[in-house]
């Protein structure tokens, strides 16, 4: 595991705890209005003005609860993130802290963590009381790319 | 691994500078084959490239350059004559070299491309020497001439050694190369030896300094005798003979120096200045011998032993000054064609020392910026005017005078900075001007004709993104002109025109544009002949293309289905048709039309606007959400309903409307974009746009229309690429995002099939002839009116109430701005329509603009929009009538805004200071 790893951002989203490298963050923000792109996946909540810039706001809840248990929220915080050229904004549920950690403690991702989370993240890390997922953005961006696939499939060419 | 692919970037940027360079240096040295200065600037570029490419381990393009390199060594050295197919090699070795580059980006490989047959081409040809090296004319004793200029930067500058120490290491790296054992495999043992004792005294040439007599070999010096054997011819050359071919060059010189010496290429022009000290020297009487100039030491080298080569150069740079823009694609002889005059400046001689520029001095006044950083500054930017925006209206309602004025400042400045940011954005289209003289070579060449190219206007400028964007169907065209435009050299002839034909390509900026002009003199295009095509197409029936007059059929080139081959000339088309190039044009907001005289000319004209970064829009909505639609794309705004004018008809299933005896489809924006129609069979009207995507037309049913508005365009992620009914986004007045529609993905997602020739027809029409589209209303009971559509910016039904009083005038606020308004009918004195059906509480409302300001027009009727030629005639003045037209078959009176605005006192208002 890479030194970036050391300082990392915690935050909370679709019920698990996330870690995320504090270099990856460009910030967090509340931000009201998300304006609606329709016909897009529901993954991509719509797009935001950060300051000039038109940011795609990503929402991984879709993608990683099951249909029951996704409930439109108001007040979203979003961390805005850069894995590709052009920054994206995550959804997330709540912000926690910045934590040091020890990149030689980074574990496996525990077995018991299924499906699409598993795809997402490089490892895990435990704390004394709790064990974070270190989030990887830029699957979280391949994760959103299937979502899309299997959208237009069902919608535009189906 | 991040640092080499910063390294690898760098130097794709700079391989690609290396590569447009090379190419319109190898086709300047066709032109001129004695363009020694030319050839040592393709030399310096293949071998960066080469060193570039060894130094980051790709293969082929190293192996591909150092063919190259070793051909040009030969060429520069004069074993051999530079002949046409050399030229065409190395042409292709910058399109391989072009492709491997392409490869690299994408992927970092090269890619599958194969140089082994370019190299063995290479090979072939320069063992061509073993024929010519006997018969070279006056062969160059000591190779030292083509280098000589380039010793110059490292050996004479101090202050440019410390500025580019890597140029002196490249130097070095040449020097060293030369005797390498690679290269020597390729070449014969006779130049073999030559090479190996002649290169290695550059260094000590420059290591040397100021002992000049140690870096002028004479006839004499070892390493010279033993350059194949030739080195006698040159004895019988004395000193007096070379002094006196070269005074006779004075004047010559003079006058070529003169206009080159702003030229871009400052190694040419040190070239020239160098050349013109050694003439100075050599006029002066007190001087008999070879005068030892600090200056010109590589000149009189040269000068003494090739003196040959010097007065070619001169003469050729004269020729290049005298040509500059022009091209000849062709034969060998193009040389003899007339050529436009040179401007007959003789600069004061001794002026010519101070006017070599260094090298340095364009690098200095520039700098590279990378796009994502402007991007990011019209972003900021765009904020900041909204933020101005907020403020000022903020002022203006509290009235403090120190704030108002810090205000305007603050106005002005930021449009001052918004404009300023955007001209960063702009590049002449000299870039792609450059490229055509390559293009036209190879087309020219192709048909057999002989074309004199000549580019206008190269410093016109127009956004990045675009210069690239219309490269495409420039070439097009350009390509056509030559096929299809310009005759053959003997029926041009028989015509009685000059053997060349003329190819010019123009560009200037009208009317908040960009034109394009491609204009040949050839035999223009016949209309017959196309109307024959379309015939024989059954593109139309021989009845309609009767019924068109000649410049409505030479349009209809442009008709998808109308091949060219076989009818303008015998050579057929290549690639898309005109069709695609008008598509092309059109999808960046442009247009192009046609011109022609049989037997004369033909000329095109793209248009197209300066940037893409804004775009005018209409801003309308469904369901609530607002969405931008490209303005270019609209053709009028319509309502459409149950007992309205124009109602909703059911075909098959699927809706159409009847607008002015034409069907067209609808679609319902709602239901495309998520499945909820807007439309719903109560008998409300539904605000509709007509709109247009190259040569279809439908109606968009919508919710509202709300302004039009010049929106910044900003790509989208490309998380939202795929879906084609969006092409970009924006940010609004308020701060809010808003998706702009693709409106030809739109009519794809809808199933819209383009049909009907007639709609074809009528854009042909639209094209050629012009048309000012009318909004006619009816003012009074019974009075028909008519305003140029362009100065409407839109139309209004408005409560009465909403009509305000502000000094003695009406006013009606719209968006937070208050549009004064004038009633028509009060103004002509008439009484208001008072018929049964019109509601009395409801105004009809139109929004004009003059000078940028607007005003609010009442009238009783909006009748229609018409889209025909009229004949506008001027009567009696009556006041506040321009003239009268028929239009839609009946009388009607041009209105005069700007003559209204004046006598109704009307105060005009710009922006919410103004109030008070």
């Amino acid at each position: 595991m890479s030194s970036d790893l050391d300082t990392i951002c915690t935050f909370e989203l679709a019920n698990l705890r996330f870690g995320m490298p504090v270099n990856m963050v460009q910030e967090v923000i509340r931000q009201q209005d998300v304006t609606d792109v329709p016909l897009s996946p529901n993954s991509i909540s719509g797009l935001i003005n950060l300051r000039g810039q038109i940011i795609t706001v990503v929402d991984l809840n879709h993608i990683l609860l099951p249909k029951e248990e996704i409930t439109p929220r108001e007040g979203r915080l979003f961390l805005v993130c850069a894995p590709r050229r052009t920054p994206m904004a995550l959804m997330i549920d709540k912000v926690g802290d910045v934590l040091k950690i020890d990149s030689g403690k980074i574990e496996r991702s525990p077995d018991n963590v299924q499906g699409l989370v598993r795809e997402l993240i490089d490892g895990a890390y435990k704390t004394d009381d709790e064990l974070i997922l270190l989030f990887n953005a830029r699957r979280a961006v391949g994760l959103i790319l299937d979502d899309i696939k299997k959208t237009q499939r069902g919608h535009i060419f189906g | 691994m991040g640092e080499f692919d910063d390294l690898i970037q760098d130097f794709l940027i700079e391989s690609s500078e290396h590569i447009e360079q090379l190419e319109s240096d190898l086709v300047e040295l066709e032109k001129n084959p004695k363009n020694k200065v030319a050839l040592v600037c393709i030399f310096r570029s293949i071998h960066t490239l080469k060193g570039n490419c060894g130094f980051l381990g790709f293969p082929r393009l190293e192996k591909l350059t150092h063919a190259a390199e070793s051909l040009l060594s030969l060429l520069r050295d004069e074993i051999i004559e530079l002949h046409e197919s050399m030229i065409t090699a190395l042409l292709q070795t910058v399109d391989l070299a072009r492709e491997i580059l392409t490869n690299l980006e994408k992927d970092g490989k090269e890619g599958d491309c194969d140089p082994t047959e370019l190299i063995a081409t290479f090979e072939r040809l320069q063992s061509q020497k073993d024929i010519s090296s006997g018969t070279t004319k006056i062969p160059n004793i000591d190779g030292q001439e083509s280098p000589g200029p380039k010793k110059k930067y490292p050996g004479t500058d101090t202050a440019e050694m410390e500025a580019f120490p890597e140029s002196i290491v490249k130097e070095h790296e040449e020097d060293e190369s030369k005797p390498s054992p690679s290269l020597l495999g390729q070449s014969a043992p006779s130049l073999t030896e030559t090479e190996t004792e002649t290169f290695p005294r550059f260094p000590e040439a420059i290591d040397s300094g100021k002992t000049l007599p140690r870096a002028i070999p004479f006839p004499n010096d070892g390493p010279s005798q033993s350059l194949l054997g030739v080195g006698e011819d040159t004895d019988h050359l004395s000193s007096k003979d070379v002094l006196d071919d070269l005074a006779a060059l004075e004047k010559d010189a003079a006058i070529s120096a003169g206009p080159r010496s702003p030229e871009k290429d400052s190694r040419e022009t040190s070239f020239l200045g160098t050349g013109k000290d050694l003439l100075d020297a050599i006029a002066n009487p007190t001087q008999d011998e070879i005068p030892v100039l600090p200056h010109s030491n590589q000149m009189i080298t040269s000068g003494v032993h090739n003196y040959s080569d010097l007065i070619a150069s001169l003469r050729s740079a004269k020729l290049d000054a005298s040509k500059s823009e022009s091209l000849l694609g062709s034969d060998d002889d193009f040389g003899q064609f007339p050529l436009p005059k040179a401007p007959e400046i003789v600069p004061d001689p001794g002026s010519m020392l101070e006017e070599t520029p260094t090298p340095a001095s364009l690098s200095e006044n520039t700098v590279r910026i990378d796009l994502a950083l402007l991007d990011q500054m019209m972003n900021l930017i765009g904020e900041l005017v909204l933020t101005r925006n907020q403020i000022l209206q903020v002022a203006g309602a509290h009235k403090i005078p120190a704030l108002t004025s810090s205000c305007q400042k603050l106005n002005m400045i930021t449009g001052q900075l918004q404009e300023r940011v955007m001209k960063t954005r702009m590049q002449p289209i000299d870039r792609l001007f450059s490229k055509f003289s390559r293009l036209v070579r190879n087309v020219s060449r192709l048909c057999k004709k002989i074309v004199l190219l000549e580019l206008q206007g190269g410093d016109t400028e127009l956004d990045r993104s675009l210069v690239e964007a219309i490269r495409d169907p420039l070439t097009h065209v350009v390509r056509n002109a030559i096929d299809h435009g310009l005759e053959s050299p003997e029926q041009r002839l028989k015509a009685g025109k000059p053997r060349e034909g003329r190819l010019l390509i123009k560009a200037f900026h009208e009317g908040g544009q960009v034109h394009i002009q491609v204009r040949d003199d050839g035999g223009g295009i016949n209309p017959h002949k196309i109307r024959q095509r379309l015939v024989e197409r059954k593109l139309l029936s021989a009845e309609d293309t009767a019924r068109l007059d000649d410049a409505q059929v030479v349009s209809l080139i442009f008709m998808p289905g109308f091949s060219t081959t076989d009818t303008v000339t015998t050579i057929s088309g290549r690639g898309v048709g005109m069709d695609v190039v008008k598509a092309n044009i059109e999808s960046l907001g442009g247009k192009i039309q046609v011109q022609t005289v049989l037997g004369a000319w033909t000329s095109f004209t793209i248009t197209v606007p300066l940037t893409l970064a804004i775009l005018p829009a209409l801003i309308i909505s469904s369901h609530g959400r607002r969405f931008a639609i490209p303005q270019a794309n609209v053709q009028e705004l319509i309502k459409l309903g149950n007992g309205h004018a124009l109602h909703i008809e059911e075909i098959s299933g699927s809706r159409v409307f009847r607008l002015r005896n034409q069907l067209l489809p609808l679609i319902d924006l709602g239901t495309q974009l998520e499945n909820r129609p807007i439309f719903n069979n109560d008998e409300t009207d539904h605000a509709s746009v007509v709109l247009k995507s190259n040569d279809l037309r439908f109606g968009l049913l919508i919710d509202a229309v709300h302004d039009s508005q010049e929106i910044v365009v900003k790509a989208l992620d490309s998380l939202l690429k795929n879906i084609p009914i969006y092409s970009a986004a924006t940010i609004l007045d308020d701060g809010e995002v808003a998706l702009i529609l693709d409106i030809t993905g739109l009519a794809q997602i809808a199933g819209l099939r383009e049909t009907l020739q007639t709609q074809e027809l009528e854009s042909a029409e639209a094209i050629n002839v012009d048309i000012t589209p009318m909004l006619v209303f009816g003012v009074g009971t019974h009075w028909r009116m008519a305003v140029p559509l362009e100065t409407v910016l839109r139309l209004e039904e408005v409560e009465r109430e909403r009509l305000e009083t502000l000094n003695k005038q009406w006013v009606i606020q719209h968006n937070e701005q208050l549009v004064p308004v004038v009633f028509l009918n009060e103004f002509f004195n008439l009484e208001p329509d008072a018929g049964e059906d019109i509601d009395q509480n409801v105004l009809q409302l139109i929004v004009c603009s003059w000078r940028g300001r607007h005003v609010g027009l009442i009238v009783d009727r909006v009748i229609d929009i018409a889209e025909e030629e009229f004949q506008e005639q001027r009567h009696e003045r009556k006041k506040g009538v321009f003239g009268t037209a028929v239009l839609n078959g009946k009388a009607t009176d041009l209105l005069d805004v700007k003559e209204v605005i004046q006598l109704t006192n009307v105060l005009l208002l710009d922006n919410p200071e103004a109030n008070h």
